[in-house]
């Protein structure tokens, strides 16, 4: 486990961070500590408690006990209203992309910037920044449609655009792949990569196929071609990935990849398979 | 026995906090009006048809059993004082009401439940809006605009209702039948007949959105939110009509 004591380079920190609903526990004693820049990759089975520790890191459920610091600050004692700074400088993927489904696509996407207390551009610059967001994803073709009438993995594109569009330094991708074919959801990803690698996005990723985790550990965006590469020398070390494997809301393991790949832990080593 | 009226008890409390909340907000920035307009537009207009048939149709059903029960008397004369009194203290804002309650307490469950279930709700205040001060303020404010004034229009059409009756099966000319309905109605009934609407309107709203606030458990669970939200804004209409009542007829 990595000291949790916050530095100033320190994006999230958890400390002893439990987590209950009556029975059942979905966080135990969760530490842990990402800096700016770095990639996380949180594998687990369905109810292992990913998409709930994303929740507390977003301030949207607070923790029975323990500290969560958020760039710095301390949420687990905040109200609501104090709650809206903090969120505004993290950008996040809903598990079924959680569009708004009576608006368009365009007013999906401008959401964050209409309403977060912190304003992100004037009135007049919202559409441009919406058509970039979208453009980024290439759907910049939608605007005009409702979250209905999209496929799955544009629903899914469209939440990375709305979630991204402010440019947060911070990004949490709650199962961006879920329910997709194999080939769409290498497309998420690719969106996902290259927005950490073009604008330098610390990514947290929640998933259960290792494969977006491996994808976002050994590949980078190049501008220049448009497209996923596989990161070599230097450039495979700049991309610095975590990996961490959950189980009924406990970490069972955290560490590099090829630590996960020579784990001899059943469960553990499930998740370090392609 | 304790264990039994826990859960009740927590359930009460989450509502009164959720209407707290709701209320405070009235007073808070930011305000979305375009949200208030268009919820007056779904309820308000949206329930005009049946809250007018419906008013028609109880306007006449009174007239008619009335008449029969004030013949004994000799007194069909007076039909249009009964189908007044009834309609403006008890039967327009509860039926109104009710229908309302039918209509848009599962409404409003139903949408917020499936925003709930969809995540849609998480995403709001991930996004940087309260979803009270977005989705609940709003419709209790439309509601309680609207709920009074679709009492008045079931109210007027009731008593038209009521006057076809009294001039084609009865035989009372329009003045006497107007006359005595104008003459029946004091303040107190008036005034009743509007704190009514207007406090039910809470109920309605408040009792959708909390429901539908805390829908848990996908398609299933928005359709049990739903039946809960129709059948407590119903149960609560009758108390609280109790107790209005009680207060006027003290008065």
């Amino acid at each position: 486990m990595p000291d949790p004591s916050a530095t100033h380079d320190s994006v999230v920190v958890f400390e002893d961070v439990s987590l209950h609903f009556g029975e059942t526990v979905a966080l135990d004693q969760v530490s842990f500590r990402i800096d700016r820049g770095q990639t996380w990759v949180f594998l687990g089975e369905a109810g292992s408690g990913k998409t709930q520790l994303c929740k507390v890191m977003m301030g949207l459920v607070r923790p029975d006990s323990g500290r969560v610091t958020i760039f710095g600050e301390e949420i687990t004692s905040k109200g609501e209203r104090d709650m809206f700074a903090i969120r505004s400088k993290i950008g996040m993927l809903f598990q079924e992309s959680a569009l708004f489904d009576s608006m368009t696509i365009e007013e999906n996407v401008a959401y964050p910037l209409e309403n977060q207390p912190v304003r992100h551009c004037g009135r007049e610059q919202i559409h441009d920044r919406v058509v970039e967001a979208l453009r980024f994803v290439e759907l910049e073709k939608t605007l005009d449609k409702v979250p209905s009438e999209l496929s799955g993995g544009m629903r899914r594109r469209v939440g990375i655009a709305r979630a991204t569009v402010t440019a947060p330094p911070l990004a949490i991708y709650d199962s961006p792949t879920a329910g997709l074919d194999p080939i769409t959801a290498n497309n998420i990803m690719a969106f996902i990569a290259k927005q950490r690698d073009l604008k330098g996005t610390t990514s947290i990723i929640v998933s259960h196929r290792y494969q977006d985790g491996v994808l976002m550990a050994n590949y980078y965006y190049d501008e220049a071609q448009g497209r996923l590469v596989a990161a070599t020398g230097d450039r495979l070390a700049a991309v610095d990935t975590t990996f961490v494997v959950m189980r009924d809301g406990r970490i069972v393991f955290l560490g590099p990849q090829t630590e996960l790949e020579a784990s001899t832990d059943p469960y553990v080593s499930k998740f370090g398979r392609r | 026995m304790l264990d039994l009226l826990k859960p009740s008890f927590l359930e009460f409390q989450e509502f009164f906090y959720l209407a707290g909340r709701a209320l405070k907000n009235l007073f808070r920035k930011p305000h979305y009006w375009d949200d208030v307009l268009l919820q007056m537009d779904v309820i308000g207009v949206g329930s005009l048809p049946i809250v007018s048939l419906i008013g028609a149709f109880s306007g006449i059903v009174m007239a008619l059993q009335m008449s029969r029960a004030v013949a004994q008397y000799g007194a069909s004369s007076q039909t249009g004082t009964f189908v007044a009194i009834v309609l403006v203290r008890e039967l327009g804002p509860v039926l109104t009401a009710l229908l309302v309650a039918g209509r848009n307490a599962s409404g409003i469950a139903s949408e917020i439940g499936s925003m709930k279930v969809t995540e849609q709700i998480d995403a709001m205040r991930a996004l940087g809006t309260d979803p009270t001060q977005k989705l609940v303020t709003p419709r209790m404010l439309a509601l309680a605009v609207v709920l009074p004034l679709l009492t008045i229009i079931a109210d007027f059409v009731g008593l038209c209702g009521g006057f076809l009756i009294g001039k084609f099966r009865l035989n009372i000319s329009a003045a006497q039948y107007w006359n005595s309905a104008q003459q029946a109605l004091v303040w107190n009934d008036v005034a009743q007949g509007l704190l009514k609407p207007f406090l039910f309107s809470f109920v309605i709203s408040l009792v959708g959105c909390f429901y539908g606030m805390r829908t848990t458990g996908g398609t299933q669970g928005v359709g049990r939110s739903t039946t809960e939200a129709v059948v407590v804004s119903s149960v609560w209409v009758f108390i609280l009509d109790v107790f209005i009542t009680q207060i006027f007829v003290n008065m």
